[in-house]
């Protein structure tokens, strides 16, 4: 098993060193340009940016509990539900319960609230075999959108929640898509900020090292249970946050937004990106939260146009395949549908891109945490270095 | 002090029937390196597993320095001081040199008071441990977020223990003679020189008992050779009692003050290596009935 | 506590009965899961997904044979045929499963296993939702005779009938091929040990393959059962009796066969007598969905305090 292991190891090491090192100019590059250029674009894509950030903040805090603990957490979205629901709960006119506070009262509630269910939730179960997790999660994450939709006295069911109340920063309100977008960059960096840190401290050693093996980190007096647990409220917390600045972005909260697919869209996103890689988080975010929103754009559809002839050329080709067939393959939508429609096939996509990796790169398309050293974790030797100047 | 002194009294380990241990009693003195010796099968690295409780023995008692351990969890073992090597190498894999060694200084790595409570042993019922455990949970709650906390601020005082550690981690790694290695991925270095971390890694724990298992398996005898020299050094330095496993006679007679034989997971013998060389038992156990097995001449 | 005598016997046996005909689905599926995690220790989270394609391969069958019309005779033909299809169906895609996504990895990390196998339930069950359905909802014909036998209070449809028949036949028969044929023994070897069977000269990959098939067959028939009973099915069908048939088979200690019987029964019984039972009591009143909570909170609830199973000696015996 050791030098299976090993030998992935050479092999990723040899074909992949330096791929996120070049990545990582291209991502902020794009978050850059994104801030910049902030009047340029429209709603759109403004929805679609905020979108690719809400989704790289959660693919951060899932990476802490699977990327770097090793937890396999299949109920991400509980904690978004958490976050989103506090928040329009107590903060929304039309919830039974409106608690009339300030936004930002909230938020640190929702924060405390998540990470006091992923503690509620992970204690019976951490103890156990990690596969056991991962069936207990993906539970729980229908749980919760269960008891949304029938806590109606809390919840209103799927009628929702609304008009919950925007976050008042004293000299402007966080209203516009832009505003939310620079709202949720500032999020994911101190997400990001936070995460690293404790990543390099000896907490994040030891949720590596439960990772490695975990009968061998106890055996190095390292309480297992309770660093499991903090990787699962830290992860918990950060989904919770996710979720507090989504709702009144989207200013609609029921239970029809918490399904699985969530859970599903923020675990592709950490391993397809690779595991306990930032960068490949937010890569992995673009690529599979953003194209797919990209593809259903009008330009996308107007530039899609330009490939009408396609049509022409491969209809006649199917229907001759039918006759010869006798299947009764479909002719080709409208050019401008292609983008939709690839866009609907995205979590066919995404299941097929975590076997393909799982099979062919265990740890992501951009993994190498170790070429990643050499940027966010200076090896200990000028850490240790650099703190006994400072 | 000299390390720990190690009493293991009536040990008895079964497996759904299958007795792997039975009434087993060692008493190891501080400071002494002992050997643990027996053909394969007989119960060496289930001691092992009793000792920094991966199991809980099913009889018997082990206490270090007259205090019980058996039942503890592994952690709890490790922090009074009990600390392993394994037989097959069992390093973080993915991770570098010297953060292995500070995985093993986990323990240390702590800011303020480091108040530490003697750990409980369980009681045997699940729901009366789990019982227990409620009325500590705020504290642990509340260390728990300051740790994170520490971990994110990085006050001066958790530099400063993190950069002893590193000191620290550093120099184990010297003593070992990785001092050139210490930012290498564990699985791409040399297998001798994994041996070698994981003895520093072990040693990080500021051990009272050192327990190695097979230290020397798959080492040629140079490399057995200075093995044997490290073992010495580390119980002067790090004034802690060793307890090993071997298979190279060589090596068990080189090092070894004493003697424990283990056979069918009873001790059939026991004394200083001359004595136990000439034991019938012994020399029946091993050239014995059971020669064709291989069992006590096993390393390559 | 007299409102328990205000509901009639009649309400109680329906509900047993009930309890006892989704418990055979459960029962079906979740022998699935205890045979991979017997031999493999890895939960085959596509197992849910082999069960909606063993409901897609029957549906299509009795489409195929006329649907509504079918009358008769045919109904038998068509029934024996669907089941066949279904058997065939899944377990053809549980080998192609086994082959691609999780053979690769059977020495890597436990991680890595578990992700490949999420990645295919979510493939399949897109795949089939959006890619063939366009998220729409297929029904089932009804083609089985209506009317039911009445014993007293105790009323059982011709259909629950047949389900609860066929399923305890199909178990009987799987049972009898783990316990008395050469492939079931190398079956079990493989559980017991997976390089002592290799020793005696056990060709793992075959058990292996066997074990995933066997299983993914019992799925596949108990899709077309479910299709009968339930008649909705689509791409997602199968995620909640997945999670459902797991549970059983951690009630009756995973890894265990007839555990996974017992356990699958007690989980329908649980769910719906023991919902009812609930609502007896003064002031609740459950909705349908809560049986999804009951066997949640089950599953918790066993994993905290017997992780072995309910009904297994603390040595869990294997399959």
């Amino acid at each position: 098993m050791r030098s299976l292991r090993a030998s992935w190891g050479r092999v990723q090491e040899q074909t992949w060193e330096r791929i996120p090192s070049r990545l990582r100019p291209i991502v902020w590059f794009l978050i850059a340009f994104s801030v910049v250029f902030i009047n340029r674009f429209d709603d759109t894509w403004m929805r679609m940016f905020f979108l690719v950030g809400l989704y790289a903040t959660l693919g951060m805090g899932l990476n802490v509990v699977v990327g770097m603990a090793g937890l396999l957490d299949l109920g991400f979205v509980a904690f978004f539900a958490t976050g989103a629901y506090t928040v329009a709960i107590f903060g929304s006119p039309v919830s039974p319960h409106d608690a009339h506070l300030n936004y930002w009262v909230l938020v640190p509630l929702a924060i405390g609230l998540g990470a006091l269910i992923g503690v509620l939730l992970g204690l019976p179960v951490l103890p156990l075999r990690g596969d056991y997790l991962a069936i207990v999660t993906l539970g729980f994450g229908e749980i919760i959108r269960i008891l949304a939709l029938n806590m109606n006295d809390y919840t209103r069911g799927s009628s929702g929640l609304f008009e919950i109340r925007k976050p008042d920063l004293g000299f402007m309100v966080i209203e516009d898509v832009r505003a939310f977008y620079v709202m949720i960059l500032v999020a994911a960096l101190a997400v990001w900020f936070v995460t690293s840190r404790i990543r390099d401290s000896r907490v994040g050693r030891a949720w590596e090292a439960i990772r490695e093996d975990e009968d061998v980190a106890a055996a190095m007096g390292i309480n297992t249970t309770r660093y499991k647990l903090m990787a699962f409220a830290t992860g918990a917390a950060v989904g919770a946050i996710g979720g507090a600045i989504y709702a009144p972005f989207i200013d609609f909260v029921a239970p029809q937004s918490f399904s699985l697919q969530v859970s599903i869209n923020v675990l592709a996103i950490v391993i397809i990106g690779g595991m306990g890689n930032t960068t490949g988080v937010i890569a992995g975010s673009l690529i599979l939260i953003g194209v797919p929103e990209l593809l259903q754009f009008q330009e996308t559809a107007d530039f899609l146009q330009k490939f009408a002839w396609l049509r022409d050329v491969l209809n006649p080709v199917i229907h001759g395949f039918n006759t010869v067939t006798f299947l009764n393959l479909p002719d080709l939508p409208q050019p401008e549908d292609w983008g939709k429609k690839l866009a609907l096939y995205r979590f066919v996509v995404f299941g097929l891109l975590m076997v393909i990796v799982m099979v062919l790169r265990p740890m992501g398309i951009f993994p190498s945490k170790r070429r990643e050293l050499e940027f966010e974790n200076p090896p200990e030797a000028e850490l240790a270095a650099s703190q006994g100047v400072g | 002090m000299a390390g720990a002194t190690l009493s293991v009294r009536g040990l008895g380990m079964r497996f759904e029937g299958l007795a792997a241990l039975a009434d087993v009693d060692i008493e190891v003195p501080g400071g002494q390196i002992r050997g643990v010796i027996g053909p394969n099968g007989a119960g060496k690295t289930t001691l092992f597993n009793c000792l920094t409780g991966f199991y809980h023995p099913t009889s018997g008692e082990i206490l270090l320095d007259g205090a019980r351990i058996d039942g503890l969890a592994t952690h709890e073992v490790s922090a009074l001081g009990v600390s392993r090597t394994f037989q097959n190498i069992r390093l973080f894999a993915n991770m570098t040199a010297i953060e292995n060694v500070l995985v093993g200084s986990h323990t240390h790595i702590t800011v303020g008071s480091g108040e530490r409570r003697a750990p409980r042993r369980p009681s045997g019922h699940r729901l009366l441990d789990a019982a227990r455990k409620i009325p500590g949970a705020p504290r642990a709650a509340g260390s728990a977020i300051n740790e994170l906390a520490g971990a994110v601020a990085r006050p001066p005082a958790v530099r400063r223990v993190e950069s002893e550690a590193t000191d620290r981690a550093r120099r184990l790694l010297q003593s070992v003679g990785l001092q050139r290695r210490e930012n290498m991925i564990a699985r791409n270095l040399p297998y001798g020189d994994q041996r070698r971390l994981e003895l520093a890694r072990a040693l990080a724990t500021r051990p009272r008992l050192l327990l190695l298992d097979e230290p020397t398996a798959g080492m040629n005898p140079q490399e057995s050779a200075s093995m044997v020299g490290l073992i010495r050094r580390i119980r002067d330095e790090f004034e802690t009692t060793v307890v090993l496993i071997e298979h190279q006679m060589r090596v068990v007679m080189g090092v070894c003050e004493q003697i424990t034989v283990l056979d069918y997971g009873r001790r059939i013998a026991e004394g200083s290596p001359a004595e136990v060389q000439q034991d019938a038992r012994v020399v029946e156990a091993y050239l014995g009935t059971r020669a064709g097995t291989g069992g006590g001449h096993a390393a390559p | 506590m007299s409102i328990l005598f205000l509901t009639t016997p009649e309400f109680w046996f329906d509900q047993i009965v009930n309890g006892l005909t989704t418990g055979s689905i459960y029962a079906l599926v979740a022998l699935g899961y205890t045979m991979v995690y017997g031999v493999l220790q890895l939960i085959n989270f596509a197992h849910g997904e082999v069960f909606m394609i063993g409901a897609f391969a029957g549906y299509g069958v009795l489409l195929a044979l006329g649907g509504q019309d079918i009358s008769g005779v045919m109904i038998v033909v068509a029934l024996v045929l669907a089941l066949i299809a279904a058997g065939l169906a899944s377990g053809a895609t549980a080998i192609a499963i086994e082959r691609l996504a999780y053979r690769p990895l059977r020495n890597a990390p436990r991680l890595a296993p578990l992700i490949s196998a999420i990645g295919v339930s979510v493939f399949l069950s897109h795949l089939v939702d959006d890619g063939f359905l366009n998220g729409e909802t297929k029904h089932y014909d009804q083609i089985f005779p209506a009317g039911k036998l009445s014993l007293g209070a105790l009323n059982v449809s011709y259909l629950q009938l047949f389900l609860m028949g066929a399923s305890l036949a199909m178990m009987a028969v799987l049972y009898w091929i783990i316990q008395r044929t050469k492939l079931g023994r190398s079956i079990r070897a493989v559980a017991e040990s997976r390089d002592n069977a290799a020793l005696m000269g056990v060709d793992v990959n075959r058990a292996i393959v066997a074990t995933f098939a066997l299983g993914a067959i019992m799925a596949g028939f108990a899709g077309v059962l479910y299709g009968l009973f339930f008649s909705s099915i689509r791409g997602s069908m199968g995620f909640i009796p997945g999670i459902k048939a797991f549970t059983a088979a951690v009630l009756g200690g995973i890894g265990s066969i007839p555990g996974a019987v017992v356990g699958g029964y007690f989980l329908g019984l649980a769910e719906t007598v023991g919902r009812e039972l609930l609502n007896e009591i003064p002031g609740v009143n459950l909705p349908n969905e809560w049986k999804d909570v009951v066997a949640f909170a089950l599953l918790v609830l066993v994993l905290i305090f017997r992780p072995t199973g309910i009904f297994t000696q603390q040595e869990g015996k294997r399959a």
